[in-house]
């Protein structure tokens, strides 16, 4: 490809040396003038020579003198011929215009001539002569630089887009995506009820979630007793009273480590829902907090 | 000041009411919660139905409370030709062959009557209980042109349970008067069984009776001391919440989930608890929770007390009323199983 570049710009320089108007110096006054272009010429384009032609009195171009409209050489076709005469002191002016259109065909850039024509002439004596208008050669230029061929050879290797660094990104979306799945489980474990979750369907963690939820109000307390009383009497089997924790610990070893914790349980809910010692709302609702988080580890058995 | 000699009188009365309890103990063994339980009543000022066997020394019970709380002591005995006069006065030839009329068991001792022993009440008709029903209830009663106070009296009456023959079943409007029935049964240690047959102390009830300290409580003042003990202890809404629960768990036991094995929840219970066995019910609780102490209601106290207050004013479906006492003990077991404090109100 770029062979054929530089190809191409050699030939151009070349014809830029050609004359754009070349004067006939052999046959005086014939005056040839070519197209301005001698490049780039494309199938279809209409290339026009203009010839003046000054002669002396009594010569003419006699009818049948110019190149004949329609005739073709190499693709190209003369397509319009147009004639005007005018006096010029004894002698008549005549300006001729050929049109030739490219109608030859290449896929490579080639050089194509207008061809070779002729204008008879004829003389005050009726002797004719014949005018001849040169060969003009012009760069055809095809609308598509290569033929058609194997794809292959103007395929091109593809590479990686160098220009972002991936690999600290990927680090921060881990990273955002494993705190998002954290979030999400720990979001789940404080709000859902679902009982098939791990860890969840035991009666102290269903109760010290409800606590946690609650807001440090009067009514809130007795709801908080509710929730830890009805947490060791689903452990229990029945209602269990403050008498009753001896036998909830050996039916429940596990919260043999608390038995201190539990007994100060059942002595704070008598204080309050019985014996009318009030104490602090938020005092009694962060406490209850602390209790069931513990109860709960039991039951666990992590405690 | 008040205050603080309402405190020294509680917990006078306190020591004398624990002194008591130790001293029928002394006598009575294996029936530490049946002495608990009649001490109880003695304080709420109730009546009490006993329920045993024969021979199960509910006489040398009730004689040896006679004697430490003074007063005086009386027993008539459940017959089918017992009638209402019966008890009121009996009629007899004098040393001058003169027909006399005196005053019966109930009158005889006037207001120093503590403690009344209707022995076999089942056996005595209909008559006789509406007159004893309405003594009860009113403390007082006419006859000789005169109206009898018995102001201090406490009733007992024992139900012959084995047999039915000649017996009048007391209808539940009668068995709503008696605060408590109360188990009297053999002593399930065989200690306690040995010493009741080996131990020659047992051989002679009197006797028996004649070694618990007389007059530990002075029976005139134990109306009064009751009603201080109401003032004084004091119940939380919780436990207001609670005690109404389990009234309503007695009319519905169904509705707080109670079940029991083989029997139709739903169809069990025809009438639960009325509203005078509730209000004995936390009378009973209140005197409970002082004989331990506390100046405040807990649950504790309406469980020691609620089977025996609550358990014979139950009214069962005919088709249960033949397993009636295994049923009513199941059943208010349950209720206090079942229904929590505190509520979710």
């Amino acid at each position: 490809m770029k062979n054929m570049i530089r190809l191409i710009g050699c030939l151009m320089a070349m014809l830029g040396y050609l004359p754009a108007a070349s004067a006939a110096g052999t046959q005086p006054g014939l005056i040839i003038t070519n197209p301005s272009k001698s490049y780039g010429v494309q199938i279809g384009d209409v290339l026009s020579r203009k010839i003046e032609l000054d002669l002396p009195a009594g010569s003419t171009i006699p009818k049948g003198g110019l190149p004949l409209k329609g005739s073709k050489a190499d693709g190209i076709e003369l397509v319009d011929v147009a004639i005007s005469e005018s006096t010029n002191g004894d002698g008549r002016h005549y300006s001729v215009r050929l049109d030739y259109q490219v109608f030859a065909s290449s896929a490579k850039p080639v050089v194509m001539l207008l061809p070779q024509s002729g204008i008879k002439v004829a003389a005050k004596d009726g002797q004719e002569t014949v005018l001849a208008i040169p060969q003009w050669p012009f760069w055809f230029s095809p609308m598509v630089v290569s033929s058609s061929g194997k794809a292959g050879i103007n395929m091109q290797a593809q590479f990686r887009p160098p220009a972002i660094e991936l690999g600290r990104l990927h680090f921060w979306l881990g990273a955002f995506a494993f705190l998002i799945a954290v979030g999400s489980l720990g979001l789940l474990y404080i709000n859902a009820d679902k009982k098939w979750l791990p860890f969840m369907g035991g009666a102290f963690a269903d109760a010290h979630r409800k606590i946690k939820r609650l807001k440090a109000t009067p009514g809130s307390t007795k709801e908080a007793f509710y929730h830890m009383h009805a947490a060791f009497n689903h452990w229990y089997g029945g209602n269990c009273f403050a008498q009753d924790i001896d036998t909830f610990v050996q039916q429940n070893p596990r919260f043999g480590k608390s038995r201190e914790d539990i007994a100060r349980f059942f002595e704070s809910s008598n204080d309050h829902l019985f014996f009318g010692h009030i104490k602090d709302a938020s005092e009694i609702i962060r406490e209850l907090k602390l209790l069931s988080k513990k109860f709960r580890n039991c039951e666990r058995g992590v405690a | 000041m008040n205050t603080v000699s309402n405190d020294i009188e509680l917990a006078d009365w306190r020591t004398k009411a624990l002194k008591l309890e130790a001293e029928i103990e002394k006598v009575i063994v294996g029936q530490t919660r049946a002495i608990r339980l009649m001490t109880t009543a003695i304080f709420a000022r109730g009546h009490v139905l006993l329920e045993g066997g024969v021979g199960v020394g509910k006489t040398t019970l009730l004689q040896s409370i006679a004697r430490g709380i003074g007063g005086a002591y009386e027993r008539i005995e459940g017959t089918v030709d017992l009638m209402p006069n019966d008890i009121v006065y009996h009629t007899y030839l004098n040393s001058e062959g003169r027909p006399q009329i005196d005053e019966g068991p109930l009158l005889r001792a006037g207001e120093n009557l503590s403690v009344f022993f209707f022995n076999e009440i089942n056996r005595a008709r209909p008559q006789v209980h509406a007159l004893m029903l309405r003594v009860m209830a009113e403390k007082h009663v006419q006859a000789f042109k005169k109206d009898y106070r018995l102001p201090h009296m406490v009733v007992f009456a024992d139900r012959n349970q084995v047999e039915k023959n000649e017996t009048f079943e007391i209808p539940s409007a009668a068995r709503d008067r008696f605060m408590m029935e109360i188990p009297i049964n053999i002593p399930a240690s065989r200690e306690h069984r040995k010493s009741l047959i080996f131990d020659t102390r047992f051989q002679h009830a009197e006797a028996l009776t004649q070694q618990v300290e007389d007059h530990i409580l002075q029976f005139d003042q134990l109306n009064q001391f009751s009603d201080t003990i109401q003032r004084h202890i004091q119940s939380s809404p919780v436990m207001e919440e609670y005690a109404l629960d389990l009234w309503e768990a007695t009319q519905d036991p169904a509705k707080f989930g109670v079940s029991l094995e083989g029997v139709e929840i739903g169809r069990l219970v025809q009438s639960g608890a009325s509203p005078r066995g509730m209000g004995m019910l936390m009378k009973a609780a209140r005197v409970n929770a002082w004989l331990n102490g506390r100046d405040n209601l807990l649950p504790e106290d309406i469980h020691a007390v609620f089977h025996e207050i609550i358990a014979h004013r139950l009214v069962f479906n005919p088709m249960y009323d033949s397993k009636r006492t295994a049923l009513a003990r199941e059943l208010t077991a349950q209720i206090i199983n079942t229904v929590v404090v505190p509520g979710k109100h």
